[in-house]
C-alpha cells in the first residue's frame, strides 16, 4: 500500500480506464454535438452528408423566434418554479424535522410526487385542468367562479405549467435540505433560546445563514434540472398557446427532430449547455467569494 | 414382434408427419419471412390491426406492428431508413413526410422487388402521391416509379348532427358562409358548440384544418409546385380572406379555448353531444355509431368541406402510404411487398371496411357495403375523395409545417394578427426554401 501511495504515475495508470470509460460516454458525444453544430446534414441515396456551414447555425439564432421565447419562458419557469420550491422545501424541512418519530409518515407523503413517472403525471394534470369536466374546475366552480382554462389560455398556461413543476419537484428540495437541517447543531439553538431569542430571531439569526450553503446549493441543482424541463411541456400544452409555454427544450427537440435539423438543434443545444455553464460558473463563484 | 409392429408403425407415420410438417413449415419460411411494420396510433388503427390478424390467419404469415405516437413514429421511420438495415420491413409514412422518403431515396421502387407487381386499378392514387419521378423529383405516376401502396385516405370530411339539421330544417352548407350561418343557429355554449376546428399547435393540427380554407379560397403554399415554381404565395389576400374565416370561424361558433382543441377534444365534444360540426379524418366515424363511446348513435352525418364561393371544396390530404425500404434483406422485401398486394386487393379493402377502417379502393367505396345507413360517410368520401389536394411534395415540408403550426396558433390564441402572421410565416418559409437552395421569392407584405 505504502508503495502504491509512492509511485504516482501507477496511479494516474490505475484511474486510466475509469477515465477513458467515461470520456467515451460524456465527452465524446459532447464533441460530436459541438462538431454537428457547425454542419447541416442530409441523407440521400441512404447515405449521411456533412456540409460545413461554418457560425451560420449559431447566427441563425438570433433571429430564431422559438428560440427567444422558448429562452424567456424557460428563465421565468425556472426563477418562479425553483424559488418555491425551495421556499416550499424549506418550510416542509423545518415542519418535518420538529414532529418527531412521526415524520416518517410525512416524509413518505411529500416525497410521492418525485416517485411518479412524468408521463403519469402529465395524465393526471391534463384531466385535472380539464376545461370541462377536470377537478380544477370543478373545485372553484363550487364557489361561484366560472370554468377556467388553464391549459388552453396564453395569460394561463405557463403558470399552469410552474405549479405542475413545483408539485413535482419540491420533494427534490424537501429531501436535500430535511438533511441539512436535522445536522445542524441543536447546542447553538438552544444556547439562542437560553438567551432569550424567539423562534424567529433564532431562525434568521442562526438556522437560516447556518442553512444558507444547503440551501444555495439546492437552489443550483434544482435551477439545473429546471432549464432541462421537457415532459411537463410536451404532454400538458405542446408548447402552446402559440408560444407561450414553448420552453427551450421542446425547442430544441422540436427543430433537432421534428425538422429533422440536427445541424441547427446542435447549435442551439450547444448554447443551452454554454448558458447553464455560465450560469453554475457565476453563481459558484459568488458562492464562493461569499463563503470567503 | 408382431405385438410392437403397431407400434413400430405409429411411430413411423407420426415421424413421416413431423418430416412433413416440419418440411413445409420449412419452405414455407423460405417463401415469407416474417415482417415488421411501423406504424402510428391513429383512430383507423384498429380497422388495420384487425385486417393483419385476417392476413396472418389465411396465410400464416407473421406480421409485428410497432405502434407509436405521431412523432414517434417519424422518428422511428427515419432512423431505420438511415441505419445500415432497416428493423421494419414496412413503413406507413404520413401524407406529410413521404416527400424526404421519396427524394432521400429510401423506399425500394415495387417493381424492382416483382417485376410482375401492378397497382390494382381500384386503388385511388391521390393525386400520384405514390409515384416518384427522381429524375425531375415530382409525384407522378406517369414518369415516375410506384414506391408505395396507400393504406389509409384519411381525407378531412365535415361532421355533423344531422339529427339537429334535420330539427332546425337547415340545408347541407355549399360555402363557408353557409356553414357559419348554421353553426350560429346551433350554437349554445357552453352544452352545444356550433363549431369544432382543431388549432392546437403539434406536429401537424392546426396546418391540416387550415388548408382547406386557403385552397378553397384560391389560396397557395407556392404559386405552382406542381411545375416547380416555389414562389411563396401564403401571404396572398386570397391566404388572408381564408385565415380570417378560419379565425371567424373560431371566435364566433367555437369553443372558448379553441387554442387548445387536438383531435381529441373535437372526437370527445362529438360523441358527447356537445359538437354541432367538427371537420376531422372520416377515419374518426368509427367512433360516432358505436354506443359504448358516442351517446349520439346514428345522429352523426357527413359532408364534404365547404369553399368560398367560385372555388371547389378542397378537403386535405393527409393519408398514409405503406413503403418498403431499400435497407432490407431480399425476403423481407418479397414478403413485404406479398402482404401490400395482399392488401390493394378489392375483397381485401371491403374486408378492411367492414373492420373499421378506411379503405383505399374504390371497390369498397362502390360496394353494397357503402350504401348501408351504418356506412354513410363512404358516400361522402365517394364525392370527396377525387377532390381531396395534397400538401406539399418536398422534404422542406417537415420545417414548413413547423413554422404554420407556430404561426397559425398564434393567431388563433390571439398573440399575433392574421397579417403579422402570414407576412412572418412567409418570410420563414422563404428563409427555408433559399437555404435548401431553392431561387424563391415570395410575395410583398400585406398591409395592415
Amino acid at each position: 500500500m505504502a508503495n502504491f501511495r509512492g509511485r504516482g504515475s501507477a496511479r494516474y495508470f490505475s484511474i486510466l480506464p475509469a477515465f477513458l470509460f467515461l470520456a467515451l460516454l460524456s465527452a465524446l458525444p459532447l464533441f460530436n454535438l459541438f462538431a454537428l453544430s457547425f454542419a447541416e446534414v442530409s441523407w440521400s441515396g441512404g447515405q449521411s452528408t456533412w456540409t460545413w456551414v461554418g457560425l451560420n447555425n449559431y447566427l441563425a439564432l438570433g433571429s430564431d423566434a422559438l428560440f427567444k421565447a422558448g429562452i424567456l419562458n424557460t428563465v421565468i419557469l425556472v426563477g418562479v418554479a425553483t424559488t418555491a420550491q425551495v421556499t416550499i422545501g424549506l418550510m416542509l424541512a423545518l415542519a418535518c424535522s420538529r414532529v418527531g418519530r412521526r415524520s416518517r409518515i410525512y416524509r413518505t407523503l411529500f416525497l410521492l410526487p418525485i416517485l411518479i413517472p412524468g408521463i403519469i403525471i402529465g395524465a393526471i394534470w391534463r384531466l385535472m385542468y380539464n376545461y370541462q369536466f377536470g377537478v380544477v374546475n370543478q373545485i372553484i366552480d363550487l364557489v361561484g367562479l366560472g370554468p377556467v382554462d388553464w391549459l388552453g389560455s396564453s395569460s394561463l398556461a405557463l403558470m399552469s405549467v410552474i405549479i405542475v413543476d413545483i408539485w413535482h419537484w419540491t420533494p427534490f428540495s424537501f429531501l436535500l435540505l430535511l438533511a441539512a437541517v436535522e445536522a445542524l447543531p441543536r447546542d447553538v439553538s438552544e444556547a439562542a433560546q437560553i438567551d432569550g431569542a424567539s423562534k424567529w430571531t433564532e431562525f434568521r439569526r442562526i438556522s437560516l445563514p447556518l442553512l444558507w450553503p444547503a440551501i444555495f446549493t439546492t437552489f443550483v441543482f434544482r435551477a439545473i434540472i429546471a432549464f432541462k424541463v421537457f415532459d411537463e411541456v410536451y404532454l400538458l400544452t405542446g408548447g402552446g398557446p402559440g408560444t407561450a409555454t414553448e420552453v427551450i427544450s421542446f425547442t430544441i427537440y422540436q427543430r433537432f427532430f421534428t425538422q429533422d435539423n440536427p445541424g441547427y438543434g446542435s447549435a442551439m443545444s450547444v448554447t443551452v449547455i454554454f448558458i447553464i455553464a455560465a450560469v453554475i460558473a457565476v453563481a459558484m463563484t459568488r458562492q464562493r467569494s461569499r463563503s470567503q | 414382434m408382431k405385438l410392437l409392429a403397431p407400434i413400430y408403425r405409429s411411430a413411423a407415420l407420426s415421424a413421416m408427419a413431423a418430416l412433413c410438417f416440419t418440411t413445409a413449415s420449412v419452405s414455407y419460411a423460405d417463401e415469407l419471412a416474417p415482417i415488421n411494420i411501423v406504424i402510428n396510433q391513429s383512430p383507423w388503427l384498429d380497422g388495420f390491426a384487425g385486417l393483419v390478424r385476417r392476413y396472418e390467419t389465411e396465410t400464416g404469415n407473421k406480421v409485428t406492428l410497432d405502434v407509436n405516437p405521431y412523432a414517434g413514429s417519424l422518428e422511428k421511420q427515419r432512423n431505420a431508413v438511415r441505419s445500415d438495415q432497416s428493423e421494419y420491413d414496412i413503413l406507413i409514412v404520413n401524407g406529410i413526410f413521404y416527400p424526404e422518403m421519396y427524394h432521400g431515396g429510401f423506399l425500394e421502387p415495387l417493381k424492382n422487388i416483382d417485376p410482375d407487381f401492378k397497382l390494382d386499378p381500384q386503388i385511388y392514387t391521390y393525386d400520384d402521391t405514390v409515384c416518384f419521378d427522381a429524375v425531375n423529383k415530382t409525384v407522378n405516376c406517369e414518369t415516375g416509379d410506384l414506391l408505395t401502396i396507400p393504406v389509409n385516405p384519411n381525407i378531412t370530411l365535415m361532421f355533423y348532427r344531422k339529427d339537429l339539421y334535420e330539427q332546425n330544417g337547415l340545408k347541407i352548407p355549399e360555402t363557408w358562409d353557409e356553414l357559419i350561418a348554421n353553426a350560429k343557429a346551433l350554437h349554445n355554449p357552453p352544452e352545444m358548440i356550433g363549431m369544432m376546428q382543431r388549432s392546437a399547435r403539434a406536429t401537424i393540427s392546426i396546418t391540416w384544418d387550415y388548408w382547406p380554407y386557403l385552397i378553397s379560397h384560391g389560396g397557395s403554399l407556392f404559386r405552382d409546385e406542381g411545375n416547380g415554381d416555389f414562389f411563396i404565395t401564403i401571404n396572398s389576400p386570397e391566404a388572408r380572406e381564408a385565415l380570417e374565416t378560419y379565425v371567424a370561424i373560431s371566435k364566433e361558433v367555437g369553443p372558448e379555448n379553441p387554442a387548445s382543441m387536438e383531435q381529441g377534444d373535437l372526437i370527445q365534444y362529438l360523441v358527447t353531444g356537445r359538437a354541432a360540426h367538427a371537420v376531422l379524418p372520416a377515419a374518426a366515424q368509427s367512433q360516432m355509431d358505436d354506443p359504448n363511446k358516442s351517446i349520439v348513435p346514428g345522429k352523426i352525418g357527413y359532408m364534404t368541406i365547404p369553399h368560398a364561393p367560385g372555388y371547389a371544396s378542397a378537403p386535405a390530404l393527409g393519408h398514409w402510404l405503406g413503403g418498403i425500404p431499400k435497407n432490407i434483406p431480399e425476403d423481407h422485401k418479397v414478403a413485404a411487398l406479398a402482404f401490400l398486394d395482399w392488401f390493394q386487393k378489392p375483397e381485401t379493402q371491403i374486408a378492411y371496411a367492414e373492420l373499421g377502417g378506411s379503405p383505399v379502393s374504390a371497390a369498397a367505396y362502390e360496394s353494397d357495403f357503402a350504401d348501408k345507413p351504418e356506412n354513410r360517410y363512404m358516400l361522402t368520401m365517394r364525392s370527396a375523395s377525387p377532390m381531396a389536394r395534397r400538401l406539399w411534395t418536398i422534404p422542406e415540408g417537415s420545417e414548413i409545417v413547423a413554422v404554420l403550426e407556430v404561426g397559425l396558433n398564434r393567431v388563433v390564441a390571439g398573440e399575433i394578427s392574421v397579417v403579422d402572421a402570414l407576412n412572418g410565416m412567409a418570410a420563414e418559409i422563404e428563409k427555408i426554401m433559399v437555404d435548401a437552395g431553392y431561387d424563391v421569392g415570395r410575395l410583398p407584405d400585406l398591409a395592415n
